[in-house]
């Protein structure tokens, strides 16, 4: 266990040379985003112009007129200089010259730490959140598209190569950026207030992990201009590799992607296990913290075949390997494989979050200890394990080992046993409590009802005889949006008005939060459900023209996608008002919550607690007069030294990746 | 900074993010090649409609691409377009000029002639100097003669012409220089063929694709990507208008 | 299910009212159910898709059935201890203590845990019955099928009559962007139409010429994906006349919502007039097509040769495009 016993300054990410003054330069010569900014514009001319010069020679880009080795060239340039840009490489280049590192990491004051690479996790933590939203309703823009085009049958408002460009983008915003929702924002920001710790394990590597997101979004977008790409998100083979342009800027932001949140879950699960405060023991943890720790495994162990699979797509599509061409030796299924080994444990990466945030919240909004808390461990874990046991499930009907069905069908099955566990750790903690009602309990209880659904139909396309006619239709794509959207999205919203007066000090108007979650929930529902109806007779995923009875079905569908639209448009008017205009200031502890993150102050100081913490009770103790604060956050001295001597480990010198 | 000057950078801000979302949604996704309207030619219950199909687009950002023109029906010039409209319950009389070589057909089930009037169509073969006879060809053995260079393919109303080719020997300079080609039948300059065919459309409206199953899109993996996959290219759409 | 209505963790904190909370639940929940369940069960059944054209689809429809009655006990009562909480377990206003701290227990976990796998279970191994009985369940089998009850073998691969025990065999061939089914017991011919005979065992195997595509026959609940130089098979036996729809149900390229087809069940005498004049009509291009083979080789045609020989021929572009070798040039 490294426990933090120095002075304060020395725990500062960077180190200081005694008696060093950081040298401050003007603001425009400091790195930040209009040096990255400019570092990644440079960096894609030289790489287009390298792949220009290497390929235009070869005849499949002379007579196709695409270009994919400029293409991909150029974006892995224009990431390297948008990471020089930004100064990522900076202190490194300094500690391998000998020079002294300069800062401490915390880069400025006011916005402008936020647009530089800060290694303050609180800073990186909301820098993620505004990344987040932002890409979320981008995607959501590109879902209203579809839904417009889906209103008729027959007459068709955007081109073929439109549609799918967009049910592409849509598909690929939400799946690519949406796996570090939760882990980006209220992991990173929480997850050391929670473990009652100063800092992360890695903060470079976290800040990174954040840095390659905006070049993915761009990158991703950038498939416009260029066409698009016809795959959709799983990307199968051959067709990404017969695709044009679009379909690089598709693989390089996926594998981009993939890099990311390797990072992030892998300076996650060493900050979880390594920076807790004495006395956090694996049975004191919060809930949401145990979802992190799981999530990142995922991460960390799924990841790596997303990258290698679309490291593969690019080779077939520059260099001529043919990993994936049928004809020439390869094998599709080689595809479709490495894809959903990743895919699976993707939806479970999204998932595990939304478990966590609820279990976090009920608690604190019912009055009551989370009910069966190692039961909900454990069924974190459960899910974590099995989802690597289960990805042929989306291979039913490829026609892959028919002897493996029966087995992959048993091992689907099982793993809504340890999903169930989360039902019933909430309806225990439900039973005779004192709800309250405000709204991060009302989009809690929203998830529960929508994952109900998409999980009950997860079972139905378990069934591999159901799944012959589910598979490839509107069935698949209400039980993703049920449970990724019912589930994660209403979840995050949820964490969203509950933890943002820790984050940001102030409070979302909370009549404006519940309208929000009401014409949400309604909305929600009222889109999704009729899918399920939709598939079951007949309409598969990704079409723009469908049989004429169906029309009434669509058009009720997309109507209400519009007035999901606007629901959003209330939490964004919510948010922005109440973040930028009204600014009411944040009590330190709002919901009387037990958590750790609530006993300092909203927004937390600069290095989270004066002192670490001892940690003395759990977090989820309400209702037990006998309950220790949950904290003691000014220790007597010599209580850490003493611990600490207890167990013979030595100090840390507080260095860091 | 102050209240107002927050307001007023956050409204500033919402336009800028809504007018950038209208731009890409106009420029970029809801674009659409323009459509040539037959409606109003049409006469007796027969329409006439003419396309071509030339070895490289040149006119665009894709110069290699192959891809075909549809004639605009007032001006007469080809224009750079697969979308075209025509009256319900009409017999369209389909002139194509073939200005492409050839290349064989993936599944040689294409190469007959479906769907249309006499399940045949008319051929007339242009070597340069003079211009041959109408004959009626049925099926295309497109891989001994590499006679097919593209098909005019409706699956929806079970259409299916396959495009003669001129086979001769030393094909590349001859093939059109420039798009669209004179488009004039007794064009001095190319080789290329005339193609004609029949079929009525249905009483009701509607809108079909239509596309091309020679894989003629060189570079791509099958022969079908790149101008096989992109609406103005070698596949289009036929609106019927009731 | 009924694990917490009954819980008796209550007493320990001493409430009163314990009984008659857990007591009402459960009679609800129960009562709910057995309406839920048998509307679902006889009246919404019969009716689910994908109907009862053909033996897969109408096992598919009791799967669906079967799925469907277990479902809905579980969903009535997450969502009516969900509507009972916010009912009656609101903290009033004014009221700022905390309710009791009960931590877990342990029987009603165990209980819990205990139904749910009994559940699932009992789900796995019904779904392998189902997925065994009617052959595949019209999923797609690969080339080498291991559900095949009840298919008579193959006993000719270049005739069948009506009434031998011989599987009829359908070749489906998916491209970008038409489905082509060939006949290789008629003569092999091509054709863009689906005809099948009434309750004839019909032995699909389903390929594709270049990306992957999938073959969903909705009303005969089979569905198979079509992949490149890849032989996927699936049976069923369609048991009443009328028509269906084909549909593609993998993204194949811009054409992929418009990929698709009717087909039509008919007599076997329909049937067997049906592929004797289409032979005869489709004589011409038959000849021209590559042999039968499970996975389609669009190179070993007979005119294959001459092609090659004819040198400066050009492709379209100016270039030669050799389907053998789909990435060149």
């Amino acid at each position: 266990m490294a426990i933090e016993t120095q002075p304060e300054s020395a725990q500062a990410p960077g180190g200081r040379e005694p008696g060093g003054t950081p040298k401050e330069r003007a603001w425009w010569l400091r790195p930040a985003w209009h040096t990255a900014l400019i570092g990644a514009i440079v960096g894609y001319a030289f790489g287009h112009f390298l792949g220009n010069w290497i390929g235009s020679g070869y005849q499949q880009v002379g007579t196709s007129d695409d270009n994919d080795m400029a293409i991909v060239l150029g974006y892995g340039f224009l990431v390297l200089g948008w990471l020089i840009g930004l100064g990522v490489f900076n202190d490194l280049i300094r500690q391998m010259v000998g020079r002294p590192i300069n800062g401490n990491g915390h880069t400025g004051n006011g916005l402008a730490k936020y647009f530089r690479y800060s290694l303050d996790h609180k800073v990186v933590g909301i820098q993620y959140l505004v990344g987040m939203l932002i890409y979320f309703f981008t995607g959501g823009l590109f879902a209203m598209a579809i839904r417009t085009e889906l209103l008729s049958p027959s007459y068709h408002v955007l081109s073929p190569t439109a549609y799918l460009e967009v049910v592409g983008e849509h598909g690929t915003m939400m799946m690519m950026m949406m796996t570090s929702v939760v882990v980006g924002p209220l992991g990173n920001y929480l997850v050391p207030l929670m473990i009652g710790s100063k800092r992360v394990a890695f903060p470079r590597i976290e800040a990174l992990s954040f840095w390659l997101t905006p070049c993915a979004f761009v990158i991703l977008l950038s498939s416009i201009p260029l066409g698009g790409f016809p795959t959709g998100w799983t990307g199968y083979a051959p067709l990404s590799i017969q695709a044009g342009e679009g379909m690089d800027a598709y693989a390089f932001a996926f594998g981009l992607m993939g890099v990311s949140v390797i990072l992030a879950g892998f300076n996650l699960i060493c900050t979880i296990i390594c920076y807790r405060a004495p006395g956090m023991r694996w049975g004191r943890l919060p809930m949401f913290v145990w979802s992190m720790l799981t999530t990142s495994f995922l991460f960390v162990l799924a990841a790596p075949v997303l990258v290698g699979g679309m490291y593969m797509i690019i080779t077939d599509r520059t260099a001529q390997t043919a990993f994936f061409i049928n004809q020439l030796g390869g094998s599709s299924y080689l595809y479709e494989d490495l894809f959903w080994f990743f895919g699976h444990p993707e939806v479970y990466i999204l998932a595990l979050p939304g478990f966590g945030i609820v279990s976090e919240i009920i608690p604190v909004f019912t009055r009551k200890p989370l009910f069966g808390y190692k039961v909900a461990a454990a069924g974190m874990f459960g899910v974590a394990i099995l989802s690597f046991f289960v990805w042929q499930h989306h291979l039913f009907d490829s026609g892959m080992d028919p002897d493996m069905r029966p087995l992959f069908m048993l091992t689907t099955e099982l793993i809504s046993i340890p999903t169930g566990f989360i039902y019933l750790v909430a309806m225990g903690t439900f039973w005779k409590a004192k709800l309250r009602l405000r709204p991060p309990m009302l989009f809690a209880m929203g998830m529960y009802v929508n994952f109900l659904f998409g999980g009950i139909s997860g079972v139905f396309l378990s069934d591999v005889p159901a799944d012959t006619t589910a598979h490839g239709s509107f069935f698949v794509m209400a039980h993703f949006h049920y449970t990724i959207m019912g589930g994660l999205i209403f979840a995050f919203f949820g964490g969203l008005y509950y933890w943002l007066p820790k984050i940001m000090g102030v409070t979302l108007n909370e009549r404006l939060g519940k309208i929000h979650f009401w014409t949400m929930f309604i909305t929600f529902n009222s889109t999704f459900m009729p899918l399920f109806a939709v598939g079951m007779l007949g309409q598969p995923r990704r079409v723009f023209e469908y049989a004429r009875n169906l029309e009434t079905l669509n058009d009720w569908v997309s109507i209400s996608a519009f007035c999901l639209g606007v629901s959003m448009l209330i939490f964004i008017f919510n948010f922005v008002m109440s973040t930028v205009v009204w600014r009411k200031r944040a009590p330190q502890n709002p919901w009387q919550s037990r958590g750790l993150e609530w006993q300092v102050s909203s927004p937390p100081p600069p290095d989270n607690f004066t002192h670490i913490p001892v940690v003395l009770a759990g977090p989820y103790e309400y209702g037990d007069p006998n309950a220790l604060p949950v904290a003691d956050l000014n220790p007597p001295a010599g209580v850490i030294g003493g611990a600490l001597a207890g167990a013979g480990a030595t100090t840390s010198a507080g260095t860091e990746a | 900074m102050s209240l107002p000057a927050r307001v007023t950078t956050l409204v500033i801000a919402f336009l800028a993010v809504v007018a950038g979302g209208i731009y890409v949604a106009l420029h970029y996704i809801g674009a659409q090649p323009p459509v040539e309207n037959y409606t109003s030619y049409a006469s007796n219950g027969q329409v006439n409609v003419t396309l071509m199909t030339t070895a490289q687009t040149t006119v665009t950002n894709k110069p290699d691409w192959v891809t075909y023109f549809i004639q605009n029906p007032s001006t007469k010039q080809f224009v750079h377009t697969t979308y075209f409209e025509v009256p319900a319950n009409t017999k369209v009389n389909v002139t194509i000029l073939g200005y492409d070589g050839c290349t064989p057909l993936r599944n040689p089930v294409w190469g007959k002639v479906a769907g249309v009037t006499g399940n045949v169509e008319n051929v007339q073969f242009f070597n340069g100097k003079t211009m041959s006879a109408s004959q009626p060809i049925s099926t295309f053995d497109s891989w001994a003669d590499c006679s097919v260079q593209h098909t005019f393919a409706i699956p929806g109303l079970g259409v299916n012409v396959p495009i003669a080719s001129v086979t001769t020997f030393n094909e590349n300079s001859n093939l059109c220089g420039t798009s669209p080609c004179t488009g004039d039948p007794s064009d001095a300059n190319s080789p290329h063929t005339v193609v004609k065919f029949s079929f009525t459309t249905p009483k009701t409206g509607g809108v079909f694709r239509w596309q091309c199953f020679v894989p003629c899109g060189l570079g791509y993996v099958d022969g079908n990507g790149g101008p096989m996959g992109t609406p103005g290219y070698m596949m289009g759409q036929m609106e019927v208008q009731a | 299910m009924a694990a917490e209505a009954s819980s008796p963790a209550a007493p320990a904190a001493g409430s009163s009212g314990g009984r008659r909370d857990g007591l009402w639940l459960l009679v609800s929940w129960i009562v709910l159910s057995i309406i839920g369940c048998l509307l679902v069960a006889l009246v919404w059944g019969p009716h689910l898709p994908p109907g009862a054209a053909s033996n897969t689809a109408r096992s598919q429809q009791v799967d669906f059935t079967v799925l469907g009655t277990i479902a809905t006990p579980v969903v009535i009562g997450v969502l009516l201890y969900f509507g009972w909480a916010i009912a009656f377990w609101r903290q009033k206003p004014g009221d700022e203590t905390d309710a009791e701290p009960i931590h877990g227990n342990a029987r009603v976990s165990a209980i819990w845990i205990t139904a749910t796998s009994a559940i699932v279970l009992a789900l796995a191994v019904y779904g392998t019955i189902e997925l065994i009985a009617p052959a595949g369940a019209g999923a797609g089998q690969g080339p080498q099928p291991v559900f095949n009850h009840n298919i008579p073998a193959a006993a000719s691969d270049t005739s069948w009559s009506p009434g031998t025990n011989n599987v009829l065999q359908v070749q489906v061939i998916g491209q970008q962007w038409a489905w082509t089914y060939r006949y290789p017991q008629f003569g092999g011919f091509e054709t863009t139409n689906l005809v099948l005979p009434v309750g004839v065992p019909v032995r699909f195997n389903v390929t594709s010429l270049d990306v992957i595509h999938s073959f969903w026959a909705y009303q005969l609940g089979v569905k198979a994906d079509a992949n490149p130089d890849v032989n996927n098979v699936a049976y069923t036996t369609p048991e009443h006349t009328g028509g269906f729809t084909v549909r593609c149900a993998e993204l194949c390229g811009i054409w992929h919502g418009a990929m698709y087809d009717y087909g039509k069940i008919v007599s076997v005498s329909d049937f067997m007039s049906w592929t004797h004049s289409t032979a005869i009509q489709l004589a011409a291009v038959t000849k021209l097509l590559p042999p039968y083979a499970l996975t389609y080789d669009p190179t070993v045609v007979a005119s294959m040769g001459k092609v090659n020989t004819q040198l400066g021929l050009t492709g379209a572009g100016g270039g030669f495009y050799n389907p053998a070798d789909p990435e060149q040039p």
